[in-house]
Parts: C-alpha cells; structure tokens; sequence
C-alpha cells in the first residue's frame, strides 16, 4: 500500500546544482515547481547570418549542419497562395508542383522519389506556398537539383483532374468531421473574399490551360522564394550546391506584394447547421482575424494560450474536459495571415448531448477573458510556455530553425520581429491580455458551425440550463 | 547493486550509444546524450498496458493514464488537509457503492442478448451513494488546483507535454530545457507516488468521448472483429475498452491498478538531449531514491495458440469500403525472425502494388503488424495484408491478388527487391532516430517488450536479410492454417463464397 511519505521541500534549492552528489534519501522531495529554484532560460537562437545565404539571383537561403541523422531535409517557402491569380490558378500550381518537374513523367519523378527514399509534399495556405523534400544525407546533391527542377518547371500537363478539391467529404469520416465543420464555418467566413473562392468549371480549365503557367511565371521567381535546408552534411559544399542548383531559378522582380482586403464580418451572430448521422458533433466557432500589428502579437499570443491554444492547461480545456468531462478537446486556432485576414475559431466535440453545452461555455469563456483580468499564474504559465517552450523549440534544430529563418524572411524581409518576440511575452500584462482579447474576440459577431445528428443535439435534456443552438444566432445575448 | 554500464554495439548506423544505470530499487535510467543540445526529451515508462486488463473493465489501463494527470496532495490542491479527509469518505462511500451493487447483481446483470434489458437500472441505495460521491467530489472541487502537473510543465517550457497507454506500456513525455530536468523527476515522481483520483467522473465520460470518436471511424468495429477473429486468447487482441466497460471502473479497481504497477522498479526513465548519465543519476537517486521496490507485478500469463486452421470473418457493413485482409500471427519482438518480418512487409507491399495495377483493381494496398494502435509487441500478434477496394465487385478479384502475390514470396525475392526494402526501412529508422520524442519512444518500447539492447540488434538484422529467410518465413508463417480472412462488403451484396453449402 502507498503511503504518503514525508516531504524534504527545504532541500531543494540547495541542491539544484547539476552534479552535486547528494546521499541516500529517504524521503520524498515534494517542493512546489514555484520553489525549486529552477534556473532561468536565456531566449536563445542561432544568428540568423549565420545561416543565411543570398544567391545572385536574390533568392534567400538557409543553410545548417544537422547531425541528428543522416538526412537532409528541404523546404522552399513561395510568395503565392490560394488567394493569388485568378480563380483556380494557385490550385493548379500546386497540383503542378506535386506532378514533379515537367522533364520527368508522372510515374518516373514517383519512381525517383521512391529510389531516393524521398518524403515528398506540396502544401498551399492563403498566401504562400511550401515545397518539402526529405532525402537521405546521401541525396543531398540529387535533392537540391531535383527540387529546384520542380521550382523551375513544374509539370503542368498532368492526366488528374486540376478539379478543386473540396475540402468537405461526401461521407462523413471520423478523420473529417471535425475538417468539415472547419469547412463550414471557413466557407462562410471567406467567402467573396480571394481566400475563400472556387473556381468554376471554366475558371478550372482555364487555370490548368495558361493561367497556371502565367502564375508560376510571375510568382515562382528568387526572390520570392526562400529555402531552408538542414541535414547531416559539411555546411560549406551545400551552400555550393545550392548555389549550382537554384543559381538559375528565374531573376525576375516578382509583382509586388499583395494586400489582400479584409473581411466583411457580419453584424450578428450567425449560426450554421449541417445534420449528419454521427454519434458526436462538431462545433466551430469564431470569425476574422484582421491582420495583428507586431506590438498587438504577443499579448495577443499570452490571451489565446490561456485562453484555450492547443495544450493541456487552457480555460477552454478546464471548463469542457477537466471539470465538466463534456470532450476531449476545446481548442483555440489563431490563424493570423501574413499581407491579408486570417482567422480566430475555437473548436469542440462531443456527444450529441453535451454539444449545446459546449457552445455555451465556450461563449462562456470568451465573455469572461473579455471582462476579468488573468491571473499572476495564467501569466506565468502563459509567458513560460510562449517563450521558453513554444520560442526555444522553433530554434532547438537545425531543421527547426532553417524553416522558422526561412518562413519568416519570405513574410517580413527580416528577422526583428523574431527577435524582440521574448522581450515582448515579457512585458504583458493583464491589462493588455484583457485589451487584446476585446480587440480580437467578438462573441456578438461570431460565425458558430454545428455539425452532427442536430436532432439528439436539440431534444437531449439541458445538463446546465444551456440554451437551444438557435439561442446562438442573430442577436440574442 | 547499482548498476552502471555502456553500449559496446559495434559501430554501425543503429549505433545508439545508450548509457544505462540501474538503481537500487530497480528504477531503470537510460540516457542517449547529445551534447549541446538545449533541450532533453523525458520519458518515463511503466512496464503496463491493456494486456493486465480484466474483461469487462477494458480500458481501466488508459483511464489510469488520465487519472495519473490529476495531480497529488502537494501538486493540484490548495488545502490537501482539508481535501484528504473528504477523499477519505469517498472511499468508504465507494465501498459501500461496490457492496450493494454486488448485493444487487441479480437486479442489473443485463440479460438481454439484442438490447440491455436488466430486471432494474440500480437500487435506491446506489443511486444515493452515487450522489454521495458526486457531491463529494463537489464539495472536494472547492480546493482544486486546475491543470496540477501540466501548467507548472508548460510554465517552465516544457512541450510535446502528452502520455500515452498501449497494450505493453504506459509512458508519459516531456520536453524541458536541460537546466529544468529536475521538474521532470519531481513530478513523474510524485504522480507515481502519490497520485489523488480526483474528477473520476469527468474523466470516465472523456474515455466515452474518445471511445466515440473511435466508432465514428466506419472501420473500428471491422478492425476489432478482426482482431477478436486472429487473437483467440491474448489480451494483445483486445479493444481499449467497450461503452460498458467504462462505466465499471471504480476508484477501488483503479487504485489496486495503480498500487501493483506504478512502482518503481517498474519504470525505465528515458533521456535524449544535453545531459549526462553522471550528471543525472544524483538527480534521479534525489527524487526517486526513497522508493522502496514493490513485489513484481503480475504478467498475463496468456500465449496466443496457433490457429491451426483458417479463420473467416464477413463483415457486412455500407459505410465500410470493401475490403480483403490476410492476417497471420508472427513471432514477437525479441524471436530472431521478427525483424525479417519488417522486410518481407516491404517486399510484399511493393508486389501486391504492382499486382493490383496489373490486375486493373481499384485498390490501395496497406500492409502493417498493427493491432489496436501499435506495431509491435513482445507476444506474438499478427501481420496484416489488406486491399482496401473502391468496388465491392473487386473481392474475389482482391483475394485472388492477395492469394497469388503472397505465395511469390515462397519462389524467391530478388536483390534488388531485398535492397531497396532495407533501404527504405533504414531511411524510415533514420527519419525516427532524427526525432528524439520517436526515439525516446523506440528506446522505452523495446525496454518494455523485451529490452533497449534489442533494438540495435533489431535495426541491424533487418539489414541481413537474404532471399533466404523470405522464403522460409512465407512457408512457415504465411500458411492458410496460420491464417485469418477478413472480407468486409456492403450488405446488399452476396458474396458467392457465402452461397456455398
């Protein structure tokens, strides 16, 4: 049988020194974290120059030793996403960029990829687009020449449809529930906005046709282009080679940078409502997030990690899961964009019966870190995790810090903002954490998606007295 | 006797130069150190997991892991004297919950076969001591510290926070700044120690939510089946838990869980980042040290039989895609065949996607050694071939595909096959190895299946495989009396084998 054995809190702080050797215990140490004189952190980072490489041609690089195993990892971040073009266009590059370089067939860059034992991937967001490949140490060479191929020309004749994929799935799957109520909820939210467009039939074939190509020409250029490449190799003959390979990427000014328009959020609360024959249901909700100046992001940052960011310890997460035991997860997604909006949602499930409570204590929440002051504890914790967890791990690799350098020069042109990020956490205060959420956080105004068997959802008896979801829409408090 | 000892594998690129330290209360320390790194990646495992589970109680493993996150008296509450006498009562409640229902088992046993008909829902009584118990819980709630051991993680920089229980292991992870490996220790030793089973309830509808979540996937309950069809006896086989079964749990079960297993000669500490073995073993014999060794636990004493003959399962179901599986039972982690098993996997899913292409069949092809979430074990399980089919008029198309392209392995497998599947196989190695959370993983797994020491030997076997060992392995495991046949297909549709006499 355990018992609860006696505690040497007051030796703690006298032996958090590493290497001290200390005698036989026989009692356990129960110090309180706040007490154990846990040494302070440094923010630190390797210098960005000291990775970083201009190429001729303008295109940014990033390039570091990583020992951790023998590969190499590439990752090309362009300046062009859905939202550029014409409907379509960024769609089909991407589908272009997947295809491979248009000197292989389909089949043949499979092939290569296959031999090389090659990760491969084409991710496009809003407004920038993400080329990876990961290659065994021994590719290197072969990896750099094969992506800047890609870059270069793209395989744009392909016998796949260019069709649009929609993001939404004919038949439910536990893996896209959730994905379909984000759908829901983003296809109202952007929509007659260049982030939220789909392209027709003709706007399709066009794009596949001529449109595409004339995208990649303006858009797929040096300068906007930034690499990050890490791996377990001799840093100086892979900037050689980096150099060789995307020397002749094209040296053409691309256009200048987009500013896409804001939203138009609406004026009341609207509710979204899309019955499926599940045994959970999905809720997303939220609306715009306007472009965050830099002195707005860090409060911003420490006011959505207490509130509900993605971890163990939110309110969001106490209030539904800990104390309630309503789901297994209510998370906030701050989704900031980079020259245009981006997107503020919270989203949860669960049974079809504690779904209306989950909607009301999520509006809850919001109304409560509106209104009150966080706590000297929520601050801590907040700023701890931002900077000496979430900061130190984007920098804690080669592979981790080439992408971060990379990422960011491609949507600032600099590294300051990165710089100054710990001494700004450092500076919030509940104040601002407060102010932060009233700009950012409009309960009245919020788009809420309900996906799931609505019938079960609207006939289960009240857990709390929580309203209908219909409560939830218009105007009503 | 404390034991202090070093990797002396030969170099090679598994080489893990794992150092190792045993205490004296049988705590195990492995720490893989990476000199300069800022930070270490913490794992500690407990050599338990779905496999000591009892029917009827499936599940009771991964619930402990949520409850473990509820803190302690000096982590998670603001007033523990004021707390622990309310905790106390709760227990007397609960046995008193435990003796009536017992007392009552002829009233709520379910006894019906199509629905859950019982003579009664619950006695007065219980239902009372249930509502005894939630206002306790209620009354204790007064004095709870949210989020005990995770905020403190998160404030110190602590990520990749999380936990995890499979059939052989429990683990639970962190990732801290070198200088703040002491939290690790302090907290991981509490929650072993002294963990308080605060907001049973609420944690018990989590399980349902994620349980839930699982049967939202149309193919969960095809999975299972199959594993139920494959696995006669060993608990390897089992579901982490049917709807009933979490509403069995009881705190007094839960705790004899806790008490036989979280034990610390039980554990294996895993380090990976920029500390040292030496530098460590203070810190750990600090937190640690007053532990005494607990008696061994007790293992499931289940091996899994040979099938001996061929096993079928028809699973009729429209929101499944159609499907063709094989699964036959292989040896587990620590036989000298099972890593060959990882490239006769390879070779075998290359085949059967150039077989389907050949064969015009709208099929993606999906061979793994998974059963419920894990690929490996240390009891024998099973490895699985499946075409999963656009068209259920493709089944016997897809079982003749999955029939032919299996019985090549035994006329041969060429060099360049066996090359390019061990390449493949070390880049996936390398790509773990890269990941010090994977590897940390990797390095507690095999402990908990057989030991660290195997996995080195594990990497470097899959290297030596000749055409050989392929052979011997088809004609030794890949046998229809070694076999179970999964055929899932839409209701309408009557495959002829089902009209054979």
């Amino acid at each position: 049988m355990k018992m609860f054995r006696s505690t040497v809190g007051s030796l703690t702080a006298a032996i958090a020194i590493f290497g001290m050797v200390v005698g036989p215990v026989t009692a356990q140490d129960t110090t309180h974290p706040q007490r154990m004189a846990l040494p302070a952190v440094k923010a630190e980072r390797p210098a960005p120059e000291s990775m970083q490489v201009m190429l001729d041609n303008g295109l940014v690089a990033y390039v570091a030793e990583d020992h951790r195993a023998p590969l190499t990892t590439l990752t090309a971040y362009i300046g062009v996403g859905s939202g550029h073009g014409a409907p379509g266009e960024a769609p089909a590059l991407a589908a272009a960029l997947r295809r491979g370089p248009a000197s292989m067939a389909r089949d043949e860059f499979q092939s290569l990829l296959g031999t090389m034992n090659a990760e491969f991937r084409v991710r496009q967001h809003h407004e920038l687009t993400e080329v990876f490949l990961d290659v065994p140490a021994a590719k290197t060479a072969d990896a750099l020449t094969l992506l800047a191929a890609v870059l270069s020309a793209p395989a744009f004749e392909g016998a796949e449809s260019l069709a649009i994929q929609s993001t939404t799935s004919p038949s439910i799957d536990y893996n896209y529930s959730l994905v379909n109520a984000v759908a829901m909820f983003e296809k109202r939210l952007f929509a007659n906005h260049p982030f939220g467009r789909k392209a027709t039939a003709e706007q399709g074939t066009a794009a596949a046709g001529t449109g595409a190509r004339s995208l990649h020409k303006r858009y797929v250029v040096a300068k906007n282009t930034t690499l990050a490449v890490a791996g377990d190799f001799k840093r100086n003959s892979v900037v050689k080679a980096t150099r060789k390979a995307f020397g002749s990427l094209a040296d053409n000014a691309p256009p200048a940078p987009t500013t896409f328009p804001p939203l138009s959020p609406p004026q009341e609360r609207e509710l979204l409502l899309s019955d499926a024959d599940r045994i959970q249901g999905w809720v997303v909700i939220g609306h715009e997030l306007p472009r965050v100046p830099v002195e707005d992001q860090a409060a911003l940052d420490v006011m959505d990690y207490i509130l509900g960011a993605y971890h163990l310890d939110s309110r969001l997460y106490r209030s539904s899961r800990e104390t309630r035991g309503l789901t297994n997860d209510n998370s906030a997604f701050l989704e900031p964009g980079i020259r245009g909006p981006g997107a503020y949602s919270f989203r949860t499930y669960g049974r079809p019966e504690a779904v209306r409570l989950l909607v009301d204590v999520t509006f809850r929440e919001l109304t409560r870190i509106r209104e009150s002051l966080a706590t000297d504890d929520e601050l801590f914790v907040a700023k701890g995790a931002l900077v000496d967890g979430i900061y130190a791990t984007r920098y804690a690799t080669g592979v981790d810090t080439t992408q971060a350098y990379a990422k960011e020069w491609l949507s600032r042109g600099d590294h300051e903002t990165s710089a100054s990020y710990p001494d700004r956490v450092a500076a919030v205060t509940a104040e601002s954490v407060r102010a932060a959420a009233q700009r950012y956080i409009h309960p009245e105004r919020m788009i809420v998606a309900v996906l799931g068997p609505l019938d079960k959802i609207e006939g289960a008896p009240a857990i709390e007295s929580e309203p209908q979801l219909q409560a939830w829409s218009g105007t009503s408090p | 006797m404390a034991l202090t000892s070093t990797a002396a594998e030969a170099a090679s690129p598994y080489d893990l130069p794992i150092r190792e330290h045993r205490f004296e209360n049988g705590l195990r320390l492995l720490v893989l150190e990476r000199p300069g790194d800022k930070r270490v990646e913490a794992k500690i495992f407990t050599d338990m997991g779905a496999i000591h589970e009892t029917p009827g109680l499936l599940g009771a493993a991964h619930f402990q892991e949520h409850i473990m996150f509820k803190g302690t008296p000096s982590l998670g509450t603001t007033n523990w004297s004021a707390e622990a006498p309310i905790r106390e009562r709760m227990k007397a409640v609960e046995a008193d919950y435990i003796e009536e229902k017992n007392r009552a088992r002829n009233l709520i046993r379910q006894r019906g076969a199509m629905d859950d008909y019982r003579h009664g829902e619950a006695t007065a009584r219980m239902e009372a001591l249930q509502a005894e118990l939630a206002a306790l819980e209620e009354e204790a709630s007064q004095y709870r510290e949210n989020g005990a051991l995770n905020k403190w993680y998160q404030a110190y920089g602590g990520t990749n926070l999380t936990a995890t229980t499979e059939q052989e292991y429990m683990k639970f992870d962190i990732n801290l700044p070198v200088e703040r490996i002491d939290l690790f220790f302090r907290i991981e030793a509490d929650r072993m120690a002294n963990t308080v089973f605060r907001e049973f309830d609420q944690e018990r509808m989590i399980l349902v939510e994620q349980r839930l979540g699982d049967l939202n996937k149309p193919s969960t309950p095809y999975y299972e089946q199959m594993n139920a069809v494959a696995g006669l006896i060993h608990p390897v086989f089992w579901p982490e838990g049917y709807m009933s079964d979490f509403y069995e749990y009881t705190r007094t079960t839960q705790r004899a869980l806790y008490e036989e297993y979280f034990v610390v000669n039980n554990s294996t500490i895993v380090l990976i980042g920029g500390v040292s073995l030496e530098a460590m073993i203070p810190r750990v014999e600090h937190y640690f040290g007053w532990m005494e060794p607990a008696p061994e636990p007790t293992r499931t004493p289940a091996i899994e039989p040979r099938p001996g003959a061929e096993r079928r399962l028809i699973y009729r179901n429209n929101e499944i895609s159609p499907r063709v599986e094989f699964r036959y039972l292989i040896p587990a982690v620590g036989h000298p065949d099972r890593p060959m098993f990882d490239v006769l996997g390879e070779v075998t899913s290359a085949r059967l996607e150039s077989a389907v292409e050949d064969a015009e069949l709208a099929a993606t092809v999906n061979v793994n050694t998974r059963v419920v979430h894990t690929q490996r074990f240390g009891v024998p399980a099973t490895m699985n071939f499946e075409l999963i089919l656009s068209d259920a008029g493709d089944l016997a198309a897809a079982e003749a595909v999955l029939e032919e392209t299996l019985a090549t392995l035994g006329e041969g497998v060429s060099k360049d096959e066996l090359q390019t599947a061990k390449a493949a196989l070390r880049t996936q190695w390398f790509r773990t190895m890269r990941d010090a959370s994977a590897l940390a993983f990797e390095i507690g797994h095999f402990q908990t299946m057989d030991s660290w020491k195997t996995l080195p030997k594990y990497l470097a076997a899959r290297d030596t495989v000749e055409t050989g060992d392929i052979e011997r392995l088809a004609g030794t495991y890949l046998v229809v009396d070694n076999r179970s046949v999964g055929i899932a297909r839409p209701r309408q549709t009557v495959a002829t084998a089902e009209m054979q006499p």
